[in-house]
């Protein structure tokens, strides 16, 4: 009898993990997934992957001064950094199937403590919660670009893809686009502040399962309106700024449990996250190097810095 | 507007600290659980409803396995315990099903120890049990010996256990012309932990 690590996870880390960590945490979730059901994954996983769509949505909208036609190409290289909340470490979990009596703990999130939970049943039987990756804050960074203008919009994709040494897990894909359009230009001047809308689409991807398809796909989206005013010369400049967006984050892990014995194709949806997003924070260019730090809430704080190269 | 350079320099040393600090990584510790099962085989064929047989389970060289499976070897396991036990009737054709009840025992093979109950089944029918996974309350004597022999494998033994079905009852009463024929398995499923330790951009 074997106890296979397909039972992939982490998709939610794994971007952040790959970049910035190395894989081995997410090959670590994979394992203490397999050991669960739906109902349990879902409680372990949820966390993580409303935080990782959280910072999925960072990073997108600064400025609102959009010219109405020039070009513009700039490179950006934001990352995004979402705090875990103390209510992000636990979730009630309830043993599996074949451990009597059933009991309901507070458990571990993928996120939360690193010890495990173990709890006593009948005839000296125990059941384990496995323990969390014991996270603060849970970064994520990309790389996007900027691209315009066309009658005052500006079109931003973001990509990134990376081979993991770990044949399970596969390749991780992430592709994202959308726009940014200056709202200014039908105002005629009569605001203080430079006012533009924008949305962003975002899907990705981990590994394979053993029919082919995707072990993690996700999707976000966001929309708002952004407001910022520069100081400064036209190249060298600081431009305070602030938005407010709404946006949405799904996750689709298809693992392989043995939660009930025998090995068991999962494919588990999360419940889909939607937020009201506030953000506040500057920028800063000097001639075609410029940088960015801003903070957003969500209900969780979440805080983004990024470089630009570009005009 | 004359200050707008130190307000630029002060946001890139900003910047840069806050660059920096997702440099630091902090050493973090997860206790990891896997799920393993291994499995005693039976073979039944009896013109009697009041049988005995037995089935001998390499307990350590399958554990062995399931580690080998996840990249593992013992010494890597911190703990063992185990979870749970079920039972499964995996090939059955007969004209009519068949309840039966009775006890399995387990032993260590080479132990000085009496057999001690592991799990109890009662009016089970057997065509309810084909390719269905039975979960069974485990007994305590039953679970100690388990958890003995998990214990001394992980202290380097490769302990062998030997299972014992006393079936007491069978409904209809099987005979010469009309043989009960099945075969059967019970499982343990144990839980399995290793600590691994990785270090990760935590602020």
């Amino acid at each position: 009898m074997t106890v296979p690590k397909r039972a992939l996870i982490a998709g939610a880390l794994l971007p952040a993990v790959l970049l910035l960590a190395g894989p081995a945490p997410a090959s670590q979730l994979e394992d203490n997934l397999s050991v669960y059901s739906d109902k349990n994954a879902r409680g372990y996983m949820q966390p993580l992957a409303d935080i990782f769509g959280t910072d999925l949505n960072s990073g997108l909208f600064r400025s609102a001064h959009i010219p109405v036609s020039g070009f513009r190409l700039s490179f950006e290289v934001p990352a995004m950094i979402t705090k875990v909340r103390d209510k992000d470490r636990t979730f009630r979990g309830t043993t599996e199937e074949g451990f009597f009596p059933e009991q309901t703990v507070d458990a571990p999130t993928a996120v939360g403590p690193g010890d495990a939970v173990i709890v006593d049943g009948v005839g000296g039987t125990q059941f384990a919660f496995p323990g969390g990756l014991d996270l603060n804050s849970v970064p994520l960074a990309t790389i996007q670009l900027r691209i315009g203008r066309l009658y005052g919009t500006e079109a931003i994709f973001r990509y990134m893809s990376a081979d993991v040494s770990d044949e399970e897990l596969g390749k991780v894909r992430l592709f994202g686009l959308g726009a940014q359009h200056s709202i200014s230009q039908y105002l005629e001047g009569t605001l203080p502040v430079e006012v533009s809308a924008g949305f962003f689409w975002q899907s990705y991807s981990v590994g394979k399962n053993r029919a082919g398809g995707d072990l993690i796909k996700g999707s976000a989206f966001t929309i708002g309106a952004q407001a910022s005013r520069q100081y400064g010369q036209p190249m060298i400049y600081i431009e305070p700024y602030g938005g407010l967006s709404l946006e949405t984050h799904a996750m689709e892990i298809a693992y392989e449990s043995e939660a009930s014995g025998e090995p068991e194709d999962v494919t588990l949806s999360l419940d889909r996250s939607t937020n009201l997003r506030f953000t506040i924070g500057a920028l800063f260019k000097i001639y075609y190097i410029g940088g960015y730090g801003d903070y957003s809430f969500t209900g969780r704080n979440t805080f983004t810095f990024g470089l630009i190269i570009g005009n | 507007m004359k200050a707008i350079p130190k307000v630029l320099g002060l946001m890139a040393l900003c910047f840069a600290l806050a660059m920096m600090a997702g440099c630091v990584l902090e050493e973090k510790v997860i206790e990891i659980v896997f799920s393993g099962e291994t499995c005693a085989d039976f073979e039944e064929d009896h013109a009697t409803g009041n049988f005995t047989s037995e089935s001998v389970l390499a307990y350590g060289e399958e554990i062995d396995d399931i580690l080998e499976d996840n990249d593992l070897d013992r010494s890597d396991i911190a703990r063992a315990f185990v979870m749970g036990g079920s039972y499964e009737v995996t090939s059955f054709s007969h004209s009519h099903d068949w309840t039966v009840g009775g006890s399995i025992f387990v032993e260590r093979q080479g132990g000085v120890a009496d057999p001690d109950t592991l799990l109890k089944y009662t009016s089970q029918s057997i065509l309810g049990a084909l390719d269905n996974q039975i979960w069974a309350e485990l007994h305590p004597d039953g679970v100690e010996i388990l958890n003995e022999a998990l214990e001394d494998f992980l202290g380097g033994a490769n302990p062998i256990l030997r299972f014992t079905v006393e079936n007491g009852t069978t409904v209809p009463a099987p005979n010469a012309s009309d043989r009960i024929v099945f075969d059967w398995q019970t499982c343990i499923k144990m839980h399995l932990i290793y600590v691994e330790e990785f270090e990760f951009p935590d602020m």
